[in-house]
């Protein structure tokens, strides 16, 4: 505040600063000229710019000005027109009695509720009723003012949901026998007769006001567009412009935070990439040096002609036998399958021969001719219980070997094989790799498993597909009963018949 | 409308005739109590026939530099015809005074002498309104007319059935011509209805511009002109007979009726003493129609949502139009609530007066639209409905202003309110020593910092005193305050106020 250079400049005073109260006679001392020096702009009153300068305002705003400084009440009103006038007959039309409910008022009803029907009549009514009462002989029932209030809003208020534009062709009025009908329930039913007296007035009023309702009606509907009639109000706000930029807005900003943080992590496992390459390189030069310095010791141990077995150079040879493909003897396969299904088996063997001769035959045939029709060879289904893991009866470090048979493409055979270890396998829910580090420190002391267990890229999807895993096999076996898994499986048998036969005929 | 917001010089000539007064002109009318002469535009006429006179009129005047309540239909004998009348536009009211003499001279309308001639001779300056129900008046200007699309627009359903069959009288040639100096009419606002028309005006005959002016005259109704001369004078509601002050969109059968008269409790209106006894037989409201949220001694508050009583509503802001000038009535009640005050007797709750506020306001406004009805005016009644709306966004933990722009008196009730808390309050404050924001300020009354600052302005308490502002309280400021203080007044005890601010959903004010 001790600006000098802002000295004398309208400042807006900040909200937040505080501010202390003085009594003027407290602080004589107040120079009132740097007060209004420092006099900050005056803010709007809010009135209408045109009103502001009115007389009655200004004046009266002088007065409390007045007030203020120098404490001179005059007081002065602005002049409005006349509202003291109260009339002498309130009682003739209020004189309901009001309880107070000693509680607070709850109430929901609408107007419409309370003030019973909503067709009041008017003096031409009035004059009409009497008449009407008058005329009729003294044996005939007179028609009483609710009544006659009931029939004319029953024809006002039909006329309107029947025709409610009536206005516009005034020709389309409803004649009473239109309206009779309508004449239903206790109140009514019994003025469905007087009520055909009343109809001509009814028309008559109707009909003079153009076939607009009869009670004046406020003007709502707008016939043109932003009309400017000032009579016209209450209309229907346009529904609120529907604030899109919420809904997409968030939309976009979740797939932009997806898309962050999928490139994220596509980052980071780069990164990741390549301190694992960067590592691999250390410990390959590591091995490297390692196996210099085993060159070196071996030398060494020539040199000075120790003779011992050479730990180191075993491990490592035992490390790539560990990698190699494991070849089990052919004849336990056969053994095997032998064993699990001797009769079909046999069966099977002399009816494969039968087709193979049958095949070769037609190839024999077929010498010298292209076969340009689809090739009908179809591999054969295997028996499904055929397609699960078998287990050798060898136990290998108290293991057991289990292989399977698949077929792939171009009639590959791939034996699949697997250890298993049949106490913990339901226990580890990584049993995949749990086996799979088994075998590799079957093999090599140190975990060479770890060490390449996210090198190769296809683990992931094996990962994500293997449902062929052990513990998948063994649940899906105790799905089915052993029952049941032979209904399940397809006799080879009746793929015979059904592609062999038509071969035979030809 | 004065003179110097008018585009167009104005031309002065003393004295004149009372058929030389149009609508638009302006001179010394005879006002008030002592009446004494003020200047007044005109901005209506309508035929009062008297004895002497069948053509005698009676003039719409609205009064320079006073507010537009106090407009009032004048006999002719109050215009000061001897001194200066000014007219809007120079070749305007030279046509205007040549066709007065013209047409007399030929008394080209049978029926119609002369003085009223010039009447029909504007165009814009009777309402239609004013002159619906007065046959007389409509009959003299056989070429009332214009296109049926005109005829839609610019007028009421209502109007009588002469001009419905006045229809084509006028060639269609001249018709056309019109529609464009109408259009620009339209455009243009009341001052400009005279100017645009000049132009074209040159090119037209004499006899042509006066049929002109003739045939449009009665048609255009622009409608600012029909708002600005009130339609109804005078309510009756309960045992009060009120003047009204401002246009409101009535149906417009009821215009100019004697009185309207007004149910105190379900607010319907009606044209007759017949209809209003009807009515009380069968109406069973004796409150407003709402939640009882306030009370304390004889004086409620009732919550009334737009939404849910729209005919009471409706009614209600009808009625309120009638004595607040810049409100609209365009849009429906339903994003509104209404917090109505009574005044509770033997009779029933009788309505005070209300402030409307909005369900959700974007500008931190806590009132719309506020208002005493003038029978309980200069009571407090609008001190304790202005306290009532700061202590419901006490409520809400808001700060709140009323909307803008705000009336003469609004200004004035919500500046004595402010200065009134605020003066209470830093008296207090001072005892304490302990300084002070206008946030502080603003917190604990729920105004708005703005409200506060403009009121410490007002009371000239903001000072810059040893390198400082600060406030200062003037020994008058003080005093008044003192005297205030004992005056025994009604007061709104915050206590007494059971209420939780409604919330509504988004969906809930979608479809408002």
């Amino acid at each position: 505040m001790k600006n000098v250079g802002a000295r004398f400049r309208n400042r807006k005073i900040n909200n937040k600063q505080l501010l202390r109260v003085y009594r003027a006679v407290d602080i004589p001392d107040l120079d009132e000229s740097v007060s209004l020096q420092r006099s900050i702009p005056q803010t709007e009153t809010g009135v209408d710019k045109e009103e502001e300068a009115e007389h009655h305002l200004q004046a009266a705003i002088s007065a409390s000005n007045l007030l203020t400084t120098t404490g001179e009440a005059k007081s002065l009103y602005i002049p409005t027109p006349d509202a003291s006038r109260k009339i002498e007959n309130y009682r003739d039309f209020y004189n309901r009695p009001f309880s107070e409910p000693s509680t607070l008022i709850r109430f929901s009803s609408t107007v419409e509720d309370c003030i019973g029907c909503p067709y009041n009549m008017d003096d031409e009514d009035d004059k009409w009723l009497k008449e009407f009462n008058e005329k009729r002989a003294a044996d005939e029932e007179k028609l009483d003012e609710d009544h006659f209030e009931l029939i004319m809003w029953q024809f006002e208020k039909i006329t309107n949901e029947r025709v409610p534009y009536l206005q516009l062709d005034s020709g389309q009025i409803p004649s009473f026998e239109d309206l009779k009908a309508t004449f239903t329930g206790p109140q009514l039913l019994g003025l469905k007769n007087i009520a055909a007296s009343v109809y001509p007035w009814w028309q008559e009023r109707r009909s003079k006001r153009g076939g607009k309702v009869i009670t004046p009606q406020l003007k709502f509907e707008e016939v043109v567009r932003n009309e400017a009639d000032p009579y016209l109000c209450f209309r229907r706000r346009e529904s609120k412009p529907v604030r899109k930029t919420r809904r997409t807005d968030q939309q976009s900003i979740e797939k932009l935070r997806k898309l962050r943080m999928e490139m994220e992590s596509a980052r980071s496992l780069l990164e990741m990439v390549s301190k694992r390459e960067k590592v691999r390189k250390e410990s390959l030069v590591l091995e490297h040096t390692i196996f210099d310095q085993r060159c070196k010791v071996r030398e060494y141990k020539r040199s000075l002609g120790i003779r011992e077995d050479d730990e180191d150079i075993q491990k490592k040879k035992n490390r790539r036998e560990a990698s190699a493909t494991i070849r089990i003897p052919h004849n336990l396969l056969a053994d095997r399958e032998s064993t699990s299904s001797q009769e079909d088996g046999r069966k099977d063997r002399s009816s494969h021969s039968n087709i193979e001769s049958e095949l070769a035959k037609r190839r024999e045939d077929d010498v010298g001719w292209e076969d340009l029709t689809d090739n009908p060879y179809q591999q054969f289904t295997v028996p499904y219980p055929q397609q699960f893991f078998k287990i050798l009866p060898q136990q290998r470090n108290g293991k057991y070997m289990s292989f399977r048979k698949r077929v792939g493409r171009g009639g590959r055979i791939h034996i699949d094989r697997q250890f298993t270890r049949p106490r913990n396998m339901f226990k580890d829910s990584h049993g995949y790799y749990d086996n799979l580090k088994d075998l590799f420190l079957q093999y090599d002391g140190i975990n060479a498993f770890d060490k390449y267990r996210f090198d190769d890229d296809s683990y992931d999807q094996d990962d994500l597909i293997d449902d062929l895993r052990d513990s998948m096999i063994r649940y899906r076996c105790t799905l089915l009963s052993e029952t049941d898994l032979r209904s399940l499986s397809t006799s080879t048998r009746h793929h015979f018949i059904s592609i062999g036969h038509p071969g035979h005929t030809q | 409308m004065s003179a110097a917001s008018s585009p167009f010089p104005s031309i002065v000539v003393t004295g004149g005739t009372i058929g030389s007064i149009i609508v638009g002109c302006k001179l010394q009318v005879l006002h008030g109590q002592p009446p004494e002469y003020r200047k007044a535009e005109i901005l209506s006429m309508r035929p009062a026939p008297s004895v002497d006179d069948p053509n005698r009129c009676e003039y719409y005047v609205h009064y320079s530099d006073y507010n537009k309540r106090l407009d009032e239909w004048v006999a002719p004998e109050r215009l000061n015809l001897h001194g200066e009348i000014e007219y809007p536009k120079v070749k305007k009211a030279k046509a205007v005074l040549a066709g007065i003499g013209k047409e007399t001279g030929k008394g080209s309308e049978p029926g119609t002498p002369g003085g009223r001639v010039s009447k029909n001779n504007r165009k814009s300056q009777l309402s239609k309104a004013a002159t619906t129900g007065k046959g007389a008046d409509s009959a003299a200007a056989p070429g009332t007319s214009g296109s049926n699309k005109r005829k839609a627009s610019a007028m009421e359903e209502g109007s009588s059935s002469q001009e419905k069959t006045a229809i084509g009288v006028t060639p269609s040639i001249q018709v056309n011509g019109e529609d464009e100096d109408e259009d620009e009419d339209m455009n243009g606002e009341n001052d400009s209805v005279i100017g645009g028309q000049e132009e074209n005006g040159e090119v037209f005959s004499k006899e042509q511009e006066i049929e002109k002016l003739r045939t449009s005259g009665s048609m255009t109704q622009n409608p600012h002109e029909v708002a600005r001369v009130k339609n109804l004078n005078l309510i009756q509601i309960g045992k009060h007979e009120v003047e009204t002050w401002y246009f409101s969109p009535y149906p417009v059968e009821y215009a100019h009726l004697p009185i309207l008269y007004i149910c105190e409790f379900c607010l319907s209106y009606f044209p007759a003493v017949k209809q209003l006894s009807r009515h009380r037989l069968k109406c069973t409201l004796q409150h407003p129609p709402g939640n009882e949220i306030y009370r304390k001694d004889d004086i409620s508050f009732f919550e009334i949502d737009g939404r849910k009583q729209k005919v009471y509503c409706r009614n209600l802001c009808l009625l309120s139009k009638l004595f607040l000038d810049h409100k609209t009535l365009y849009y429906d009640v339903d994003p509104f609530l209404f917090y109505v005050m009574t005044m509770r007797d033997e009779d029933g709750a009788h309505f005070i007066g209300y402030f409307s506020k909005e369900k959700e306001s974007t500008e931190q406004y806590n009132v719309a639209c506020i208002l005493t009805m003038p029978q309980y005016q200069r009571m407090g009644f609008g001190r304790l409905l202005i306290q009532f709306s700061y202590e419901l966004s006490k409520v809400e933990k808001r700060l709140g202003s009323p909307e803008k722009p705000l009336s003469d008196l609004g200004l004035l009730s919500y500046r004595a309110f402010w200065s009134e808390i605020i003066v209470q309050m830093l008296i207090e404050q001072q005892k304490t020593g302990i300084e002070l924001s206008i946030d502080d300020i603003a917190n604990r009354t729920a105004f708005q910092p703005q409200d506060v600052l403009h009121t410490l302005q007002n009371l000239n308490a903001l000072k810059y005193y040893h390198g400082q502002y600060v406030i200062v309280l003037s020994d008058t400021v003080i005093k008044n305050a003192e005297r205030a203080f004992k005056k025994k007044k009604r007061e709104i005890d915050p206590k007494a106020l059971i209420w939780k601010p409604i919330h509504f959903t988004a969906t809930q004010l979608r479809f408002l």
